[in-house]
């Protein structure tokens, strides 16, 4: 498929799924409806209250979390040149959550302060992951060992989150959405103050694109065609690990998007230039608004986790990935 | 032998170079001196540092020892954009993401000519043209990486090289995954790159390519030059033996010059 073709129709789909967004829920709502809760609001109609208040929150809090979790995971996969890591697979979410959970149990942080031991996680299980990964790959450039190595980093953060929380687990108990990887209705709250961070990291993922691509040929080929690989690739990393923190701290681990994107990318237009770069940004936002909406009609009028519908397809992506990657080596 | 020799003054140089990777001297007190124009062949066997060789003048390693001077610029202080505007190297390893498209991958040897303003010029698209013509890869413009043969890719790749436009080549193993055609027509290339004024320098495993296309040889042998110059000097008979440690009979066909080992020589 042409990049520009494939920019139209994830547009296409985009723009759709945003109509469907803010029309269904427990109560469908007629797009004529939503149309005038957009552009002519009358605060006490409920219907439109509904529409914006719930649904056009939830919808901007779920494109931005899948836009940056999308990108960040291509970045990931193209610096590391390894196609099955993404922020979830490395051990980022949950890095950032058990640092989240202990600056609120030793610290009482609350807020926008939680960005910080967020990514203070981030850092960490990306620096516990790639150690992991060199201790069971004994010096071979495997991908599959450092996923063995991320998934090792979340367990053990995991677990050591759970511990945190049975230390005290009222002190917790208004945050289990958020550990499973939720949308809520104040989502928007912590978003007002953290969509700088994906809008410049996602801006300057762009800028460096050109650069970010050169590596994917391999260090020593990107140096000699006059790219610095260990400035763009540290460059990288603190572009990468930043937005899918931004992401973690509105709407908590939701998994597999920053995995399946970039995939669906590559498989339809290639991951080379801007346009494959914008094309995933997209097609992140698509993934998480659709499981929004899943999550909140599938069994309506009970609410579902985003988290929840996201590892259960998702889950079953990152498998599909993985017996590919399998079966294209044993080839 | 060719025009071109000896015409200006060394384009790269290499002075006292010794560099090791921790143990002993993987290259021990090298001097050598390119000039423009000329097509060089590094031979010698597996080990003997000759792609170290060529990774200390592209400036991917540092040498311990000595300088490495790019028109009497030390080219550890070069920046990477800087060098790769007047070098371009095609690396041994043969990888590209299989979803990358033939075009964009030629198009990444333009880096080093953009800017953040200006890229995609008609004189970036002009070079890739060019470059894909010679490679014989303009029907593989849309293809992607994945469904290339490694020979098709191997092409591809020095189409991207050539589309980088530097002034010296450097070429790891450019025949590698090529079959015979396309081998010849590689060497070709590289011929006519360097009777254009360039100086070509290829790691070359087979002596017979090095003699049929190189204007100069220069085997190594434990890190040490062990003869530099024309073919006919440089692969005798001697120097087979002292450096591969087999005892070969030369037969020469017009400029190729094919070592036999003896005892299949009769």
């Amino acid at each position: 498929m042409k990049a520009g073709l494939g920019l139209v129709l994830v547009a296409m789909a985009f723009f759709l799924l945003c109509c469907l967004h803010l029309s269904a829920g427990a109560r469908f709502s007629a797009p004529s409806l939503v149309f005038d809760a957009l552009f002519d609001h009358d605060p006490r109609n409920y219907q439109h209250v509904v529409v914006i208040k719930q649904r056009l929150t939830r919808l901007v809090v779920a494109g931005y979390a899948g836009a940056v979790l999308a990108v960040s995971g291509l970045l990931l996969q193209k610096i590391l040149r390894n196609d099955l890591v993404s922020p979830s697979t490395l051990g980022i979410n949950s890095g950032a959550v058990a640092f989240v959970v202990f600056g609120i149990y030793l610290f009482g942080l609350t807020g926008a302060a939680l960005f910080w031991p967020a990514l203070l996680g981030g850092f960490a299980a990306v620096a516990v992951a790639f150690l992991a990964a060199g201790l069971v790959s004994k010096g071979g450039r495997d991908p599959l060992s450092l996923i063995l190595g991320g998934a090792m980093t979340a367990t053990l953060f995991s677990s050591a989150t759970t511990f945190a929380i049975s230390l005290d687990p009222d002190l917790f108990g208004n945050l289990m959405g958020w550990l499973v990887g939720d949308i809520g209705n104040f989502d928007y709250q912590p978003l007002a103050w953290l969509w700088p961070i994906g809008l410049a990291g996602i801006g300057f993922a762009f800028f460096l694109c050109r650069q970010i691509d050169l590596l994917t040929l391999g260090t020593e080929q990107a140096a000699t065609l006059g790219a610095d690989p260990r400035l763009v690739r540290a460059g990288t990393l603190a572009l990468a690990i930043p937005l899918a923190i931004s992401a973690v701290c509105v709407v908590g681990p939701i998994g597999f998007v920053g995995l399946v994107a970039p995939h669906i990318t590559r498989l339809l237009i290639g991951e080379t230039g801007r346009p494959a770069l914008a094309f995933c940004t997209l097609c992140g936002a698509v993934i998480v608004i659709a499981a929004d909406i899943a999550a909140r009609t599938l069994l309506a009028p009970q609410l579902l986790q985003v988290g929840t519908v996201m590892a259960l397809c998702g889950g079953i992506a990152f498998l599909v990935i993985v017996v590919a990657t399998l079966r294209r080596r044993a080839a | 032998m060719k025009a071109g020799k000896n015409q200006g003054e060394p384009v790269l140089t290499l002075e006292d170079i010794t560099f090791s990777y921790g143990g002993s001297a993987v290259l021990d007190t090298i001097s050598l001196a390119f000039n423009p124009g000329e097509f060089t062949a590094v031979v010698g066997p597996n080990g003997c540092g000759k792609s170290t060789l060529l990774k200390v003048m592209a400036g991917l390693l540092v040498p311990a020892r000595g300088l490495a001077l790019l028109e009497g610029q030390p080219i550890p202080a070069l920046s990477r954009k800087k060098l790769a505007q007047r070098m371009a190297m095609l690396a041994q390893s043969n990888e590209a993401p299989a979803g990358m498209i033939v075009s964009d991958l030629v198009g990444m040897g333009r880096f080093a000519h953009e800017s953040w303003l200006s890229r995609g010029t008609r004189d970036d698209q002009a070079h890739i043209d060019a470059a894909m013509r010679t490679m014989a890869v303009t029907d593989l413009a849309d293809r992607r990486v994945g469904e290339l043969s490694g020979g098709q890719l191997q092409r591809c790749r020095m189409a991207m090289t050539l589309a980088q436009d530097a002034n010296i080549l450097l070429l790891d193993e450019p025949t590698n995954h090529l079959d015979l055609k396309h081998q010849y027509a590689l060497l070709e290339t590289a011929r006519m790159q360097a009777a254009a004024g360039r100086a070509v320098i290829a790691v070359l495993h087979d002596l017979t390519h090095a003699s049929l296309y190189a204007d100069r040889i220069i085997l190594m042998d434990g890190g040490k030059v062990v003869a530099d110059g024309s073919p006919a000097d440089v692969l005798t008979p001697e120097n087979i033996t002292a450096v591969y440690g087999i005892t070969t009979v030369a037969k020469a066909f017009g400029r190729a010059i094919v070592h036999l080992p003896e005892s299949a020589a009769e």
